[in-house]
């Protein structure tokens, strides 16, 4: 598998995060997760920073990668690693917002959970980030992951759902994202 | 999606990667994350280590103990093969032989006579250790028609009996020379029994 990797990688223009994580994989090198970390973290701290303040979002996405460095037996060749890597921050966060006082109910639907002022950017005037506070989580999360190119499988793996339930997250995002577009040019 | 929607749909999207262009990530989380990579490798490293020094450790036994069954396996081979081929040489002493009383040869008149000679030649062997020169007289063979009649220095005469002299000739103990007139030497044992009878060659010294 080496051998294959190092030919892959010499014949090849680009080297894919998939061949990079590989290598990390094989060979443990900490150049491979460096550029895996240039090339994925932005998408992920951005991300998560949609759905909690920095603070957070900086604790969940470093928490991330060391679960990559943990797990790395786990990464599987047949997907993106980048899906994987969302997968990955996309539980930690649940798993926090299980932990903390925000979320008391293990049990509670995903679609039931609301934005919450001290989860979300405070000081930022953005517009977007404002409608975005406004949504329910789970369609929050299906709108940003849209956002930074997932297809509707690849969501529906991250957020563990259907592809018909992230299809309607989806639909009902947008409408109120719309609306609240609209209400902002009005 | 429909086309009224689209417009509103592009400006979503622009909004959201306008706002992630404007995220910066802190860049103190890298440094943390590849410390951790680091002190993983390393610590990783030295299981490596461990885990191959061991498995090196291990396949040296195992090779030691096959090579080890293999050389004792061959040496048992070899010398079974040793001694197929080249059975030892060595005599094994019979001590005591069991036979059946049918199975004792079955010997004929004369086997019987030559075997009781044999004995007697024997037992003579046996008892002749005994029979060393104790003195020498010296005589002349002065008959040889019954046995021999030899005359010694001090005139007396010795009668040895035919059979006794056919005996001396078979034991060697009379020289086969001896003619009639001959002079003798008669060598005795300790109890006056002749062992040896042999010609002299010098003039008689009577």
């Amino acid at each position: 598998m080496s051998i294959a990797l190092t030919l892959k990688g010499l014949f090849s223009s680009q080297q894919t995060n998939e061949w990079l994580m590989q290598k990390y994989v094989i060979s443990s090198d900490s150049d491979a997760l460096s550029k895996l970390y240039e090339n994925c973290q932005k998408d992920l701290y951005h991300f998560l920073l949609v759905s909690a303040n920095a603070e957070l979002a900086a604790e969940i996405s470093q928490r991330t990668w060391l679960r990559v460095i943990e797990k790395k037996h786990l990464y599987q060749t047949d997907g993106r690693f980048i899906a994987w890597l969302f997968t990955l921050g996309r539980n930690q966060l649940i798993d926090e917002y299980r932990r903390s006082s925000k979320w008391c109910d293990a049990d509670m639907d995903i679609d039931t959970l609301v934005s919450d002022k001290e989860l979300v950017p405070e000081s930022s005037s953005d517009k977007l980030v404002s409608m975005l506070q406004e949504l329910p989580f789970a369609q929050r999360e299906a709108f940003s992951l849209q956002q930074e190119g997932f297809g509707l499988q690849e969501i529906s793996t991250i957020t563990h759902s259907p592809i018909e339930t992230v299809k309607s997250r989806l639909r009902y995002a947008r409408q109120s994202l719309r609306k609240a577009l609209e209400n902002s040019y009005e | 999606m429909s086309e009224v929607d689209k417009p509103l749909d592009d400006k979503l999207s622009e909004l959201y990667q306008e706002h992630k262009q404007k995220t910066h990530v802190p860049r103190y989380l890298k440094h943390q994350v590849m410390v951790t990579a680091k002190r993983a490798n390393k610590k990783q490293t030295k299981v490596w280590q461990s885990t191959t020094w061991l498995s090196a450790f291990a396949t040296i036994a195992v090779l030691a103990i096959l090579v080890n069954m293999s050389f004792i396996r061959k040496g048992t081979v070899d010398r079974f093969d040793e001694l197929a081929t080249n059975p030892p040489k060595r005599a094994f002493a019979i001590n005591i032989v069991h036979r059946l009383e049918s199975e004792a040869p079955i010997l004929t008149a004369k086997e019987q006579r030559e075997q009781k000679l044999e004995k007697i030649y024997q037992d003579y062997q046996r008892r002749k250790l005994a029979y060393t020169v104790h003195r020498q007289e010296t005589a002349e063979l002065v008959a040889v028609s019954d046995g021999w009649s030899l005359k010694t220095c001090d005139e007396q005469v010795v009668q040895i009996s035919p059979k006794l002299v056919s005996l001396f000739v078979d034991w060697e103990r009379i020289e086969s020379d001896i003619a009639l007139g001959d002079q003798v030497d008669i060598a005795f044992d300790e109890q006056g029994r002749i062992t040896k009878i042999s010609r002299i060659t010098e003039l008689a010294h009577c």
